[in-house]
């Protein structure tokens, strides 16, 4: 199949699209100087879909995210590129807008449940409190959603659990409480940042199954980001690799995961403990370190830790080959193999 | 709650009767005897004698003990040798002075630096900001009873708005809010600072935790994330903190009482201690120490009932 | 997780960058408000350690002829109401406020570390008798114990000192009760204690180290409040008897008269304000040069 060599903006499907990232570069101000943490990232999430997000620590992944609903901090500077939400630029809403979107069309679960909700509110009162858009609604009719909300994703005797604090549950039920506010408002996007990270392995399982089954019955897109390759592989349509700010490799799960086209790719599916094929006491790590992005090196933002590297990895910066439909990766000998 | 509330009360209690005991014990450190100190140096032998069998003296210091803890608990602190009037009452006269004084210096900080502390935290580094800090740190370094000095210099001798002297008459309300005008504020402008930059520092810290980060993201509008979600949980420390400094509130407002030559328990401990009156004194001491545990005790229990993790027992 | 862009900003080593004292100096110098308070300390203590030499006029010398002058060239601060020159009485104010300030913040200092030692390092039973202790005293406004004490024992500058010691000790020995705490239950306490280490060594080589830094600071802001508590009893009549020349009694002869002069009672605040306030902005530059998580700057 022809390569079509498209540089930005890199694009999954051409169908309809929840959330279109475009050309996204953001720097953070730093005393050193402008860290620049994602360069023309782009990516899409079609409608209805899940797509996964895999980056390890460094990589951008909670600036992208806090970008999709611009909650960035404040020593975050945009340089240019859109993030498109059903057609419209976040990037360019006004607060009130952006205020309109955000747990209503935009929802997001975070990584830590223990630090996520208010201590000193029960969830009743938070659960309430984030319905105040629905003017029409009474008390007592958000208290009954908030409740059937909480039966939804299993929280025994919901009812009476309104009126519990947050430290009086455990972390995965605080954690499904999180997907339940999550998706009282029904939005088109779920972004979940590594939700069960903090969990262990049987509530992630859980939680897991739980976001399956909201997804078919609220139909919601999800924006789901790990560094859990697996999970990954079992809740997602589509995959992101992200590393150091620039997406390397993106497609369906299926192309990524069983052709990878990027050496990072490769080596991650390498060193993902769940994915070797015989007991070792030595665990594959990539060597090295993510580059530092004050300024990022020139060439390939990988090849300091590519064992595929050769000489034009360092001089110049690949552009995105894709290699099959939907399935792009920014890597020299991708070209060269296409 | 009930049990919290009840070993709080507990522990208040505890560290009365402890108090108690060391101020006890003090009259015992000197050379002579509570008798003597009581009477003063120009008594007669015989007086001594019959004071010295009247405070039960001749028995043992542990059941003397015993029955001041007894005496204290049933309402009974002593009687004044100069003027043969209980303590108690002494006491229990002046007492509504000093509260109301220090109420209304601690109440006009917290009106003011409560404000102040969440507007700059919420606009921090911009130069209200900076000013606040500085003037904060300015206030508290001032010494009340300087402060209290030179507003009488500026208000009350030079400009004449204020009165300068007493408590204003009795049953005239709004006479003596006038006289209450220039203490309260010498008390209280050390606390608008120190008020301002915990509630400051505290906010800060709070809005910096995740959960307010999750509010956010719920697109919950600024003003129920500061109000309801932020400062809830940064006030906590500072009503701690109030509870605490009720010491210092106190003492400022025997400071202010003499420079003002208000009624109080200020200048019923001055004269006490200029006429070596120890039972009066040790009467008015006693009670500061029982309103210190009563108000660290209401702090720790406005905490409790703000903070359901308290109540918990976490 | 908190804003990502602390993953990517290293913190500097603080300590690496200190380098000694005179590291620190040049730190506090770098900040405004730390270099006022600096040189305003100093003022004070070189006043007070020279005062002998610095005071222009006798600060006893009585000269009722010109009781109550105004500002001059002759009388800087003009006279009080015996015609001494305050100028002389502030200097040697001054000295009086830097031996309280000093000798009460080190017996408190002292004997804060000790008995927090003991409540943190010794047995349960004694931590909890300890700490009823430091609450009960802790439970009397300052100013009714120094009176309750003076009282009885009559006023000097040894009473002054003891009671400003005893009032101040016990928030720092609670301070050191919990880092001793803290410290006796870390792993490597713990290492060596099952290595056979005595309370003695782990005391001296684990404990005491971790522990002065915090509670240097802490005592280091308490100087303008122990200044000021002297000041305010000798105002009140109890502190240093007279005729020595404490501000604060300086304060109490010019408030009697202070509707025939305001000076002397400008004399008498104004060292008082300046002395606090330095040592506040001190206090408060040390505190964000050695913990930064203390830091208010936001």
């Amino acid at each position: 199949m022809a390569a079509i060599a498209q540089t930005a903006p890199e694009r999954i499907a051409a169908t309809d699209a929840v959330l279109e990232v475009r050309d996204l570069s953001i720097d953070f101000l730093t005393p050193r100087g402008p860290v620049q943490a994602l360069r023309r990232v782009g990516l899409t999430v079609p409608r209805h879909s899940t797509v996964g997000v895999v980056g390890e620590s460094g990589s951008g992944k909670t600036t992208l995210i806090s970008a999709a609903i611009r909650l960035l901090p404040d020593n975050a500077e945009i340089r240019g590129g859109e993030v498109l939400f059903e057609g419209q630029d976040i990037l360019r809403m006004s607060p009130r807008q952006l205020r309109d979107l955000r747990g209503r069309r935009i929802s997001m679960v975070f990584q830590d449940p223990m630090t996520a909700l208010n201590p000193v509110l029960s969830i009743g009162t938070q659960m309430v409190d984030i319905q105040y858009r629905d003017k029409g609604l009474s008390t007592a009719a958000k208290r009954d959603r908030a409740a059937e909300m909480l039966r939804r994703v299993g929280i025994p005797d919901p009812r009476q659990r309104l009126d519990n604090y947050p430290h009086e549950f455990s972390g995965g039920m605080r954690q499904r409480i999180a997907i339940a506010m999550a998706l009282l408002g029904n939005p088109e996007l779920l972004i979940a940042d590594e939700p069960t990270t903090a969990l262990d392995v049987t509530m992630e399982a859980q939680i897991i199954h739980l976001l399956r089954e909201l997804q078919k019955d609220y139909k919601s897109s999800i924006l789901f980001i790990s560094h859990n390759l697996g999970l990954i592989a079992e809740l997602c349509d589509y995959v992101v690799i992200l590393y150091a700010g620039t997406v390397v490799e993106q497609g369906s799960v299926r192309d990524v995961f069983h052709r990878p086209s990027h050496p990072y790719t490769e080596a991650l599916l390498v060193c993902d403990p769940a994915l070797l094929q015989e007991t070792t006491r030595e665990l594959p790590t990539i060597p090295g370190e993510v580059p530092d992005l004050a300024p990022p090196p020139p060439g390939c933002i990988f090849a300091a830790r590519c064992p595929k590297v050769f000489d034009r990895c360092r001089v110049e910066d690949p552009a995105a080959t894709w290699v099959a439909e939907g399935h792009m990766a920014r890597c020299h000998l991708a070209a060269g193999r296409t | 709650m009930l049990i919290y509330t009840i070993q709080r009360i507990g522990l208040a209690v505890l560290i009365c009767v402890i108090a108690m005991t060391i101020l006890f014990s003090l009259a015992y450190v000197i050379p002579g005897d509570p008798a003597s100190i009581a009477l003063g140096p120009r008594a007669t032998p015989e007086m001594k004698e019959a004071l010295r069998e009247r405070m039960g003296l001749d028995r043992p210091v542990p059941i003397q003990l015993l029955t001041f803890l007894g005496n204290v608990a049933t309402g009974d602190l002593g009687v004044d040798v100069f003027s043969n009037r209980p303590v108690t009452t002494i006491v229990f006269e002046a007492l509504p002075y000093t509260l109301v004084l220090a109420a209304a210096g601690l109440g006009w900080a917290i009106l003011l630096g409560v404000p102040l502390g969440c507007y700059s935290a919420i606009r921090r580094n911009t130069p209200l900001d900076k000013l606040t800090g500085i003037l904060s740190v300015g206030a508290i370094s001032m010494p009340s009873f300087v402060v209290a000095i030179y507003s009488v210099l500026v208000f009350a001798v030079t400009l004449r708005w204020f009165p300068a002297i007493g408590a204003g008459t009795a049953g005239d309300p709004l006479n003596q809010l006038w006289h209450l005008v220039l203490p309260a504020f010498a008390i209280g402008l050390g606390w608008v600072g120190y008020l301002a930059r915990l509630v400051r520092a505290s906010m800060l810290e709070v809005m910096n935790e995740n959960h307010i980060r999750t509010a956010r993201a719920f697109g919950l509008p600024e003003r129920v994330i500061v109000f309801r979600y932020a400062l809830r949980i940064a006030i906590l420390p500072t009503v701690t903190l109030l509870g605490i400094a009720y010491g210092g509130l106190l003492s400022s407002a025997v400071f202010a009482e003499i420079v003002f030559s208000r009624p109080g328990i200020g200048q019923l401990a001055l004269a006490a201690a200029q006429t070596r009156n120890y039972p009066v004194m040790m009467g008015a001491t006693l009670v500061t120490v029982f309103l210190f545990a009563l108000f660290t005790m209401i702090a720790d229990l406005v905490v409790a009932l703000l903070d359901p993790r308290v109540r918990s027992g976490l | 997780m908190s804003a990502p862009a602390s993953d990517l900003v290293p913190t500097p080593d603080r300590r690496a960058e200190l380098g000694g004292g005179p590291g620190v100096i040049r730190q506090i110098a770098r900040d405004p408000m730390g270099l006022l308070g600096l040189t305003l300390a100093l003022l004070l203590v070189i006043t007070g350690l020279f005062a002998d030499w610095l005071t222009p006029y006798d600060p006893l010398k009585i000269d009722v002829i010109n009781r109550f002058a105004g500002p001059s060239l002759a009388h800087p601060l003009g006279t009080d109401n015996l015609g001494r020159d305050l100028l002389s009485r502030v200097i040697a104010g001054s000295r009086i406020a830097l031996i309280v300030a000093f000798c009460t913040t080190f017996l408190a200092m002292v004997g804060g570390l000790v008995l927090g030692l003991m409540a943190g390092y010794g047995p349960r039973w004694l931590d909890n008798g300890l700490i009823l202790l430091f609450d009960a005293v802790y439970s009397f406004p300052y100013i009714m114990l120094a009176l309750a004490v003076i009282t009885l024992f009559g006023s000097s500058l040894t009473m002054v000192v003891l009671v400003i010691a005893i009032t101040t000790l016990p928030a720092y020995a609670r301070l050191v009760r919990t880092s001793t705490l803290s410290v006796k239950n870390s792993e490597f306490v713990l290492a060596e204690r099952s290595l056979g280490a005595g309370p003695v060594r782990i005391l001296f080589r684990h404990i005491m180290p971790n522990i002065i830094g915090p509670l240097l600071i802490i005592v280091s802001m308490d100087i303008p409040v122990v200044i000021t508590v002297e000041a305010g009893l000798s105002f009140l009549g109890l502190g240093v008897p007279p005729p020595a020349p404490s501000w604060g009694r300086i304060l109490n002869e010019g408030y009697s008269f202070i509707r025939q002069t305001p000076w002397v009672v400008v004399a008498g605040g104004l060292p008082l304000i300046l002395a606090t306030l330095g040592f506040t902005f001190l206090g408060e530059a040390l505190r964000d040069i050695f913990d930064p998580k203390l830091r208010k700057r936001g």
